[in-house]
């Protein structure tokens, strides 16, 4: 007799959390574009040969930076922004393909940049014989 | 969009202080900064650089456009 009467209270306070927790999967979305922590980028799709995904492989690695005044710059790539400013670690400062001062950490204001390029990628240089 | 078509190719690039680079072109952004690959720069008071792989500042770009056959340095 007893088997008539339904127990059913509790089922129901289970059956509730469940629909729950099924809720926080819909909040987590990947998104596409990731955001720099250096600046401010273009909204496209950031690869390595774009401009911003081409600096930021380059992290870390010794660059060389052309100025527009022709000052070469060597050193290790802390961080870019957008603008193209530089932080250097470890700079040195060529002129003609000679080492000429020798900076700690420099800053280099991106309107002035002719050129990035890492180090590694300098093939080969000929200067022009007079 | 013209610069789009040229995704790819080779181009040639001049700047405003009469530098001239060649080079494969792999990117681009809006404000025309480049990645070149492959490119050489040609600087008439210096020389010749090869480089692997090279960020054009867009705001030193005059001109972008298909290389010339071979680039002489004048004597």
């Amino acid at each position: 007799m007893l088997s008539h009467v339904a127990f059913r209270p509790k089922m129901e306070g289970i059956e509730n959390t469940r629909k729950q927790s099924s809720k926080p999967r819909d909040r987590l979305k990947t998104s596409t574009a990731s955001t720099l922590e250096n600046g401010d980028s273009p909204s496209e799709e950031i690869t390595v040969s774009h401009p911003v995904g081409y600096l930021h492989e380059l992290r870390g690695s010794i660059v060389r930076v052309k100025l527009n005044s022709g000052h070469m710059f060597k050193g290790l790539l802390h961080s870019v922004d957008g603008f193209m400013n530089v932080a250097i670690e470890n700079c040195r400062e060529f002129q003609n393909g000679e080492e000429v001062r020798h900076w700690g950490d420099a800053f280099l204001r991106g309107n002035t940049v002719t050129y990035i390029a890492a180090d590694k990628d300098i093939t080969s240089e000929a200067p022009v014989e007079e | 969009e013209l610069i789009d078509k040229c995704l790819g190719s080779r181009v040639w690039v001049l700047m405003k202080d009469d530098k001239e680079y060649v080079g494969t072109l792999l990117g681009f952004d809006d404000y025309v900064n480049m990645v070149l690959e492959e490119a050489v720069e040609y600087d008439y008071s210096y020389g010749i650089t090869k480089m692997k792989k090279v960020l054009l500042n867009g705001s030193g770009v005059v001109v972008v456009g298909h290389p010339t056959p071979s680039p002489t340095l004048p004597c």
